[in-house]
């Protein structure tokens, strides 16, 4: 397989087979345009048009890339570009709070979910041995081995995240804090489709899996469910809105997961792509119109807004999928899908999609007819002293009505498009009346209920409860988050150099002092050679100077047992035949006594600033250490495995270099290299000093 | 606090140290000795002359800044090794004038020898710039 | 092909800029012609290696294991290249953000002294001599940080030195026990006597102290204590070069050293690093979402970051390296252009605070748009260079089925974005604090010249081009990776007399 993994720029990786017949392709394009001719009315007058235009574009290309890529890393790549585009877009209001949060609230699930999606496609292509998804959906096989439990695991984790299904679906509702422009084509039409598309794409693959189809159809029903009794509590058109949309995207999750329901699933997506893009555009025009979201207001203001009521009107019609639409087709097939999935006579499935449907129908007249039309005084209409002008409205460009109008026109379009083909089982069709009426009744009696007995608009309603749970559990879990990293951040990072230094010595000694313990026999060994006195004699010295340099309590006495270890330690490179040793540690320890007995003069007073008790820690932490580096020394003492190096050196020197001092041929020409290291290090070691040196003077001038 | 005693042994000592760290120099490549511990035999020169006549004063020794110095010792160095390019030899390939011209020149004198001066230039550039620059406050 | 220039011509550049030292202005021009030039050398190396797969050099013409060798293979190769293009960079944005008292106290030789450091550490074949550039590094790097003297600076240039003076201290008694051992200390003579002697418990304990010393070069737990305490101090045209380069010197000897010549060790050394490595990864990425420093969140990054590459290092497959390999590359990059980035806020708007910084999006969209690219880098979004070296990672660990590895990737992946945003959100969309709370604090606006993108700008194109040429990248890495586990190439090369004389016709001479 190679590198193959990777994706390249080629037309095989990019799109492959899948560019032709892509139903979503045309799809994605129909709606970025018209979003784009949409969103230009809508920001004519701000100056955040400059900012939104370009990502709208941008975001429809990747969406566009998306449904069309073969390859599953472009795939994941047109998947990543939607998630931080739409990050981007749903902040278009940066300045306020709020936004910030939603638009962070929404990449961190949907990050989250891609990070999973990634494992899930990497695992994916590992087990197809192709990440071809051509290849993949033709050839490709789930069996039972344990894998497959994980790659349907991530992807899903994936697609739930994008799509916002149950358990994960509060960013969406949250991410309704962008313009109208956004919400509509983001969390309407594209962006959470991403994940639906993605269900059916790869359908052909995982149908046959139970943990493909109950994730499917229990989170997606659950979603379904969810989504259209808290659009019933909404107040707020755009949240009811989100809510319909989420309620949509799970009937779509629990068509779509096998191949029979995709087209169900296709038409669906389609179908609602259309009108609810249409009816975030419309809220948009009144919002911008009468600068408020709320039903009940609305009422009020919507009198005689002629246009935008036949709009509406139009749209509800749509969106119940009444005949002639294409959400009439969408909903033909969704009968037919279910006679497969369950059997005829079973009711309880058919009473809960009749109740989802007519509670549907039910948020639709909600949102689309009950602002426009003022049918029963509300208990909290607005004061009727208001300006007349006020309740005119503002005006609005005159393109953002063409949109949802356009919009509204190609349902009915499409509706022709797909209705040639239509081929559904003449013994559903008793079914479907059945499940059409009572749908329908069910929905003219929710209608009825909203009406007459549920009159309040304004405050809470029960709705807000899982709101906040959601709201309230991320922010919890990022504190969360916040608070693990503080403490361990302080337990590690606390600013002492004297703790770093204590963790990095035991450490050391903790890692090598192990296996020292571990080989035992291979470090402790009995000394080859003899001691002799004049070794014992020098070593004593060095120890007690050394001793005497760290506990004496003048600093000068200090710098002077220093200067007595070097000497020492000179004198042992004497006898031990190294004169040129000898000279350089003779005259460097000279030179640094000079040195600090000069700067001695400029240091503060000498004082004790650590107890007793870290004196005696800090000693043993040395002990230990120095304990561990003996022992390493001595585990290698006569014990040279090869020598031929050194020979050639005592053998070169004086034929070759010339020289009859081998400690010089080899400073100054065998390993002359190192030499010129370390003149660099003394150079830039004066460089350093000179400066500090200086500044501290220039300071003091001051 | 300029001491008469101290003053008359530098005057004494410090031409007769400083000789001595350029035989230690240039004995070096047959005998102890060597760029290293020359240089730090001259520095223990300036920094007896420095405790005699203040610090100050060995920037006048020097004739020039002690950046300069290291700065020369460096290019000494690096020169030294460069040389080889001339030839045709890889980086820091000892050239020995007695071998080159042999017979012509009988002085066993080669690029390790400037390699060596090279240190000692540094080594004296990086203790002189210590203490002068602490001495300047 | 001569390797050495790469390491005299900033010598040389060094030494001259010394000599100038009154001279501001020919010391600039000094240094940004000395780089350049190792630039344009870097690459003719670089093509050169493409076509003989390893260069040689013998220095003083003393054959190997004898004398110093130094050696360039594909891996050292793209070290070079790194540090030369992100030192290129961050010369072109001191010039622009001039510094009158850093310039004033060496910073140009110093610099030099550091690139000529940095580039010995990746050509070098020899382990004492890799000793000597990291005194070079390390005394540079030192000079730099605390060179300014303000007090924040010399207690992180104290912390710095002392902790890695700790390293130098493990890795010179390392090199030293193991010269009593073998004998040797040229690399590829060394691995050959390592291998025979690979049972030896004693050659375990000091491997694992050479990857000790390398650690904390590289900052990983719990040896990572010395970044975040010194990276936020220096002025950006020095925290930029020690983000970009400092951690891969660790790095890169841990690959050359630790996996090249001690191969293979016993297998709970390498369980324990990749433990290591995890740990290292999530508590860098926590301790980055904790902080409100601009500077210090991208510190606590390059600690997890890090971990991302010693996982690579310890999963020990030749995709897992290739990996590190590409991830050391990408990251000098992007954690260079992020400081850059970072520098250039503080320089237009006075602060590195990120609750006190804000609105800049609508202030300066081109600054904006180069943070938000190379976050996306950082991040690792499909086709930057942050995805290649993640997916590489990746895969991996799944295929030696290190799921744990795999998750805490994810993870990791996962609250790098959080910190990420973080940023973007306090920084850039963020409206603007009072202009009275401003005031209060000092905190003044700067003009600057639009010529200060260009650094970043840079440093982001060269991630761009390394994430859209992925496959040259995957493979060349990978190459690179075989270099150092198949090891017979670079040992033939270097012991090999035969072509050492065909090389240098000269040397029967000697």
């Amino acid at each position: 397989m190679g590198y193959s993994f990777l994706p390249k720029f080629t037309f095989e990786d990019i799109t492959g087979s899948r560019f032709e017949h892509n139903p979503w392709l045309s799809f994605v394009l129909l709606i970025t345009a018209v979003t784009l001719i949409y969103a230009w009315g809508y920001l004519q007058e701000s100056k955040k048009k400059y900012y939104v235009l370009p990502l709208l574009a941008v975001f429809g290309l990747s969406m566009a890339g998306f449904v069309i890529s073969n390859h599953l890393l472009w795939l994941y790549f047109f998947w990543e570009c939607t998630s931080i585009f739409s990050f981007l877009l749903i902040g278009t209001n940066h300045e306020s709070e709020g936004s910030r949060k939603s638009a962070v609230q929404a990449l961190f699930v949907t990050g989250s979910g891609g990070l999973f999606l990634l494992i899930g496609l990497m695992l994916l292509g590992r087990e197809s041995g192709s990440f071809h998804l051509d290849y993949i959906i033709k050839y490709i096989a789930v069996d039972d081995r344990p894998i497959w439990y994980w790659i349907i695991g991530f992807i899903f984790i994936g697609i739930a995240t994008k799509s916002a299904l149950f358990p994960i679906q509060g960013w969406l509702p949250n991410a309704m804090v962008a313009p109208a422009p956004v919400s509509g084509f983001l969390h309407s039409a594209t962006l959470v489709k991403a994940g639906v598309i993605l269900l059916i794409t790869l359908a052909p693959v995982f149908q046959h899996h139970p943990l493909w189809i109950y994730l499917s159809v229990i989170l997606g029903g659950l979603t379904a469910w969810y989504g259209a009794l808290m659009a019933f509590m909404q107040t707020d058109l755009k949240r009811a809105l989100a809510y319909t949309t989420s309620a949509t995207i799970g009937v779509i999750a629990f068509l779509g997961w096998s191949e029979s329901g995709a087209r169900a699933a296709l038409l669906w997506v389609l179908a609602h792509g259309l009108y609810k893009s249409a009816a975030f555009y419309l809220t948009g025009i009144i919002e911008k119109k009468y600068k408020t979201r709320n039903i009940a207001e609305l009422q009020e203001l919507t009198m005689g807004d002629t246009t935008n009521k036949f709009l509406a009107s139009l749209l509800f019609y749509c969106s119940i999928g009444m005949p002639m639409t294409v959400a009439y087709i969408g909903k033909k097939y969704f009968i037919q899908f279910h006679v497969q999935l369950f059997d005829e006579y079973d009711y309880l499935p058919w009473i809960i999609s009749i109740a989802w449907q007519s509670l549907m129908i039910a948020n639709y007249y909600r949102i689309l007819i009950k602002p426009f039309y003022h049918l029963v005084p509300t208990e909290n209409s607005i004061d009727s002293d208001e300006d007349a002008e006020e309740k005119e409205g503002v005006e609005v460009p005159k393109i953002m009505q063409v949109v949802p109008m356009a919009l509204i026109l190609t349902t009915f379009l499409a509706n022709l498009r797909f209705s040639q083909n239509i081929e559904l089982h003449h013994t559903n069709l008793g079914i479907w009346e059945h499940w059409t009426i009572g749908a329908f009744s069910l929905g003219v009696v929710l209608i009825c209920y909203d009406v007459f007995i549920r009159k309040r608009e304004i405050g809470s309603h029960p709705g807000e409860f899982f709101e906040r749970v959601w709201d309230r559990g991320f922010e919890f879990k990022l504190r969360n988050i916040e608070r693990v990293a503080r403490v361990q951040t302080n337990i590690i990072q606390n600013g002492h150099l004297r703790y770093y230094l204590t963790v990095f010595i035991l450490a050391t000694a903790a890692l090598l002092g192990g296996s020292i313990v571990n080989y035992s026999e291979y470090f402790i060994r009995k000394p080859v050679t003899e001691i002799l006195l004049y070794e014992v004699i020098i070593v004593i010295l060095m120890i007690i100077a050394a001793l005497k340099s760290i506990l004496t309590l003048s600093r000068m006495a200090s710098i002077v047992a220093l200067g007595a270890v070097g000497m020492s330690c000179s004198a042992l490179y004497l006898f031990y035949s190294a004169p040129d040793l000898a000279m350089t540690q003779f005259l460097t320890d000279t030179l640094i006594v000079i040195v600090m007995a000069l700067v001695f003069y400029d240091l503060p007073r000498y004082s004790i600033l650590s107890t007793k008790a870290e004196r005696i820690r800090d000693g043993i932490v040395a002990g230990i250490f120095g304990a561990v580096m003996s022992v390493l020394v001595l585990s290698v003492t006569d014990a040279q495995m090869y020598t031929d190096v050194m020979d050639s050196m005592l053998s070169r020197s004086i034929p070759e270099a010339h020289g009859h001092n081998v400690v010089n041929v080899i400073l100054a020409d065998f390993r002359a290299f190192d030499t010129m290291g370390e003149i660099t290090v003394l150079a830039t070691a004066a460089i350093g000093m000179y400066g500090l040196l200086r500044i501290r003077v220039k300071k003091e001038d001051k | 606090m300029r001491s008469i005693v101290l003053i008359s042994i530098t005057r004494l000592m410090m031409p007769l140290l400083l000789m001595v760290s350029i035989f230690l120099l240039l004995r070096g490549h047959d005998a102890p000795g060597g760029g290293f511990i020359g240089g730090l035999m001259a520095s223990a020169a300036f920094c007896l002359y420095g405790l005699a006549f203040g610090f100050q004063r060995i920037k006048s020794v020097l004739h020039t800044d002690p950046r300069v110095v290291l700065g020369v010792g460096l290019l000494t160095s690096l020169c030294s090794g460069f040389l080889a390019y001339v030839i045709g030899k890889p980086f820091l390939t000892a050239i020995w004038l007695d071998e080159i011209f042999s017979g012509m020149i009988n002085i066993h004198v080669g690029t390790p020898l400037f390699f060596d001066i090279g240190v000692y230039l540094v080594v004296v550039g990086m203790v002189t710039g210590i203490v002068i620059a602490h001495a300047e406050d | 092909m001569l390797i050495t220039p790469l390491i005299c011509i900033p010598l040389l550049g060094a030494a001259v800029t010394l000599i100038f030292y009154k001279e501001k202005n020919i010391q600039q021009w000094i240094s940004s012609i000395t780089i350049a030039v190792h630039l344009f050398y870097a690459f003719a190396i670089f093509n050169m290696v493409q076509v003989q797969n390893i260069l040689v050099e013998y220095l003083g013409g003393w054959a190997a294991p004898v004398g110093i060798t130094l050696v360039v293979d594909k891996l050292s190769a793209l070290m070079v290249i790194m540090t030369s293009i992100v030192m290129l960079a961050v010369n072109i944005y001191s010039r622009l953000a001039t510094d009158a008292k850093l310039e004033s106290q060496g910073y140009f030789p110093v610099v030099l002294a550091l690139l000529a450091g940095l580039s010995g550490t990746f050509v070098t074949g020899d382990l004492f001599n890799l000793y000597v550039w990291f005194e070079v590094i390390l005394m540079s790097s030192f000079v730099l940080l605390s060179v300014k003297g303000s007090r924040e600076q010399l207690e992180g240039g104290i912390k710095y030195v002392a902790l890695n003076l700790f390293s130098s201290v493990i890795f010179l008694c390392a090199a030293g026990l193991i010269y009593g051992l073998f004998g040797t200390l040229n690399l590829a003579d060394l691995s050959v006597k390592v291998a025979e002697n690979i049972e030896d418990p004693r050659v375990h304990t000091f491997a694992l102290m050479l990857w000790i010393a390398f650690a904390i070069k590289a900052a990983i737990f719990p040896f990572y204590s010395w970044l975040p305490s010194s990276y936020h101090t220096p002025p950006i045209a020095v925290g930029a070069i020690f983000a970009g380069l400092l951690t891969k010197v660790g790095i890169y000897s841990m690959i050359r050293v630790f996996l090249f010549v001690f191969n293979p060790l016993p297998d709970w050394i390498y369980t324990l690093l990749i433990v290591i490595s995890l740990i290292t990864m999530v508590s860098g990425v926590l301790g980055a979402y904790v902080q409100t420093d601009f500077r210090r969140i991208l510190a606590f990054s390059s600690v997890s970051q890090v971990g991302f590459m010693m996982l690579g290092i310890s999963l020990r497959t030749d995709w897992a390296l290739a990996a590190t390999i590409l991830f050391i590359f990408h990251h000098a990059f992007v954690k260079s252009g992020l400081f850059i980035t970072a520098g250039i806020c503080e320089y237009a708007y006075g602060t590195f605070d990120i609750r006190k910084l804000g609105g800049v999006l609508e202030k300066d969209v081109f600054i904006s748009i180069i943070f938000f690219m190379l976050g996306l880098c950082l991040v690792g979004v499909p086709f930057s260079s942050g995805f290649l070296v993640k997916i590489l990672l990746i895969k991996a660990a799944i295929e030696t089925s290190s799921w744990v590895s795999t998750g805490v990737i994810i993870m990791v992946s996962f609250m790098t974005l959080l910190y990420t945003v973080k940023i973007w959100t306090e920084v850039f969309w963020n409206a603007l604090p009072d202009e009275e709370e401003l005031k209060a604090e000092k905190i003044k606006e700067r003009e600057m010249s639009s010529m200060m993108y260009i650094p970043a700008a840079i440093l982001l194109l060269a991630g761009i081009i390394i994430g859209l040429n992925s496959n040259y990248f995957a493979e060349y890495g990978r190459e690179a990776a075989k270099n150092i586990y198949y090891k017979s190439d670079y040992i033939n090369s270097v012991l090999d007399t035969s072509k050492y004389k065909k090389d240098y016709n000269f040397l029967e001479a000697k």
